[in-house]
């Protein structure tokens, strides 16, 4: 199995797939940068100005704030992240039945669930090396850029964060993986990983807002359609869960942003009064994406063991 | 009669040194003279008098005689001053700010031309004294007899008087007096100033009138200072009425005056957590118990302590004792407070305002309550995920074909 593993981690590695992805990564996470730097730096220059105040949690603006013209790097993980995964993951195993590799493989004494389990280790290792280079070099970079200094609970966010990118990554991978073993080109799998990613990141949440306003009127006023509002709102993000870049996203949010007190837009309405403007802990914040969190593993869990077992039902012909 | 005789007599005497060709003018000059006539002085000679030759006098005061002189003779006059007592009595003449020993009387009534003066010494015995004075000229001569009823003076004890010697104020303020302190001896005297019998932890500072502060004074024989008095109330002192006994020592005399000050009551009420810190932890939907400690940090009893919470809708906050009957001065008493989030809290700060309102006083703190989300549903996700990772293993056992 580590025989195994180490194989697929270094074809990742050397493929030149996984190196396009990382340097189209690493430019796109540069740019975000030096745009969430400049924004950062105005914002910062009006509060001298005595203007707005700056957050505490500065540093971890630089992971959310957009530039002017150009994406936050988280941002772009939400759209992107899920391209990396499909792309690490959609020709897994039917691209070895199709240079009828596989055979020879299941010819060695080895265990048939070895080869999935490499495959999904090693992408899973390659998103990574991937996430924490590039997370990495970004902190280090923003560090020289902005001589802002980290403190404890911005490194505990930050590297929470990465985990994060890297299981939503992992789900995406896991997604691909099924479908390469459940369909025999490559080219289909990739076609149905990547209609799914466009259909829940870009079209989900305007058919959600589409069926919870036909089930939760909220137009032409009224009592009713107020009363609606939060039954509308809550359906729709109830729905919304369902895509894992809206959850993903929520994440970000929760992580990144420690004056965000919940994802509950209702329940930060209903509690308003009395409450104070603060910072929650990184206890608290890991608290309020628990169940995101929970969500997503189960998901690549869920995806995996689909993969698995369909492929351990297959037959294997040469 | 007698006027109209005078006249005639100078008229007369006039015309006898004129002789033969002024004789025709006689009566134009008669005339003139009669026209001056309310200027003319009774009598002959020349006159010194007093209007007030007795006067009444304390010992150690100064008596002055303003002394007027009547001229009906027909020409000025220089006269020798000169005063004389048995008992001993001195005094000096004065004209024009001067001390003088002769006067010139010029014809008519002169009034105030010369002041006697005489200095009646501290030690002097009640009684009558006489002078004479005696004003004596080339050809008249004149006397007046002054009488000075002398009382004696007041020796003995010295006194010290407040001229009020009751103040009021708050137990954070100092309070003021004035002192006189009056030496009633012939010599000088240091009195050492002290108030060491004021209630502990009392201020008394002594002043004179400039402000500068003293520790003792000097008073002139027979004279008086005013101290001015400052106490600083302790500050724990309760209200009511204090007495400050405050002592005028000198060698030979012991003065003592009491100032009473009424302490107002003060009333303060302290409100904070057990641990000082106005803030604490909750979990949302969770009783959680604070504990408060009210302190009266007033002067006087405080009555009837009623809590109060202020907090967010659907918070409830319960007090082990709502209503403390009476809390005495300096005392802490300890409530707990049961602060119960909203079910629908979420994480984050929260303010809340307790207040404390005695008849006397009330106090209000903001405490800051930090929400916390029940770790319970944490636990249920890593269930969850644990489920997840048990079932993997059993799709492993399962088609692992192992």
């Amino acid at each position: 199995m580590r025989v195994l593993y180490k194989k697929e981690l270094s074809d990742h590695l050397d493929s030149t797939r996984y190196q396009i992805l990382f340097v189209l990564l690493a430019c796109i996470m540069i740019f975000a940068v030096n745009g969430a730097i400049s924004t950062i730096s105005q914002a910062a220059q009006q509060t001298s100005d005595g203007q707005t105040s700056v957050s505490e949690f500065l540093f971890l603006q630089l992971f959310t704030t957009s530039g002017s013209n150009v994406y936050s790097f988280s941002t772009f993980i939400g759209f992107l992240g899920p391209i990396v995964g499909i792309m690490l993951g959609f020709d897994a195993i039917n691209e070895e039945v199709a240079q009828g590799t596989l055979n020879r493989l299941a010819a060695q004494p080895i265990y048939r669930d070895t080869i999935i389990n490499a495959k999904f280790l090693a992408g899973l290792t390659a998103v990574a090396i991937m996430i924490f280079t590039l997370g990495g070099v970004m902190t280090g970079y923003g560090l020289i850029r902005t001589g802002l200094v980290l403190t404890g609970e911005e490194v505990a966010r930050i590297v929470m964060y990465l985990l994060m990118c890297t299981l939503y990554i992992s789900l995406w991978m896991a997604l691909a993986e099924l479908f390469s073993v459940t369909s025999r080109y490559a080219a289909t799998s990739a076609l149905a990983s990547i209609a799914i990613w466009l259909f829940l990141t870009m079209f989900w949440s305007t058919i959600v807002s589409g069926i919870a306003g036909s089930i939760y009127p909220v137009n032409g006023g009224g009592y009713q359609a107020q009363l609606n509002a939060i039954s509308n709102y809550s359906l729709q993000t109830g729905l919304n869960r369902v895509s894992p870049y809206y959850v993903f996203s929520e994440i970000t949010t929760i992580l990144m942003n420690p004056n965000v007190h919940s994802t509950n837009v209702v329940s930060l309405l209903t509690s308003q009064e009395g409450a104070v403007a603060s910072y929650l802990s990184f206890g608290q914040s890991l608290l309020q994406i628990w169940p995101h969190i929970v969500l997503m593993i189960a998901e690549t869990v869920i995806f995996f063991a689909a993969a698995y077992i369909t492929f351990m039902k297959r037959e294997i012909r040469a | 009669m007698k006027k109209n005789f005078l006249v005639r007599t100078g008229a007369a005497g006039m015309a006898a040194m004129m002789l033969g060709v002024m004789l025709t003018a006689t009566p134009v000059m008669a005339a003139g003279q009669t026209e001056d006539s309310t200027e003319v002085v009774v009598g002959s000679g020349i006159t010194m008098y007093t209007s007030y030759p007795g006067l009444t006098v304390k010992a150690g005061d100064t008596a002055t005689f303003a002394l007027n002189f009547t001229n009906a003779t027909s020409s000025g006059e220089t006269m020798e001053l000169s005063a004389s007592s048995k008992d001993g009595l001195e005094g000096y003449f004065t004209g024009s700010s001067n001390t003088v020993n002769s006067v010139y009387v010029p014809y008519g009534n002169n009034q105030s031309l010369v002041t006697y003066t005489v200095n009646v010494p501290d030690d002097t015995q009640d009684g009558t004294y006489h002078i004479t004075l005696t004003a004596k000229g080339a050809s008249h001569t004149s006397t007046v007899n002054l009488t000075l009823q002398v009382q004696e003076l007041d020796l003995g004890a010295s006194t010290l008087k407040a001229e009020t010697d009751k103040q009021s104020g708050d137990s954070s303020s100092s309070l003021s007096y004035s002192l006189t302190l009056q030496n009633n001896s012939l010599e000088t005297q240091t009195f050492k100033l002290s108030a060491d019998d004021a209630p502990k932890g009392w201020k008394v500072t002594f002043a004179d009138s400039n402000g500068s502060s003293l520790e003792s004074v000097d008073v002139d024989p027979v004279g008086s200072t005013t101290i001015k008095v400052t106490v600083t109330p302790s500050s724990d002192a309760g209200a009511g009425d204090f007495k400050i006994p405050v002592k005028a020592v000198s060698d030979s005399e012991n003065l003592e005056q009491d100032l009473t000050a009424t302490i107002t009551g003060t009333y303060d009420l302290g409100l904070t957590t057990q641990s000082g810190t106005l803030s604490f932890k909750a979990k949302a939907n969770k009783k959680t118990p604070v504990v408060l400690d009210i302190t009266n940090s007033g002067n006087d009893t405080l009555n009837n302590i009623n809590l109060t919470a202020t907090a967010a809708t659907d918070w409830t906050v319960e007090f082990s004792e709502s209503t403390i009957d009476s809390l005495a001065a300096g005392e802490t008493r300890e409530v707990t407070a049961y602060v119960t989030p909203a079910s629908s809290a979420i994480s984050g700060d929260y303010a809340m305002t307790i207040k404390a309102s005695a008849d006397e006083a009330n106090t209000s703190n903001q405490f800051r309550v930090t929400v916390e989300t029940q770790t319970v549903w944490g636990i249920v996700g890593i269930i969850i995920i644990l489920g997840i990772a048990a079932a993997l293993i059993a799709v492993f056992n399962k088609f692992g074909r192992h």
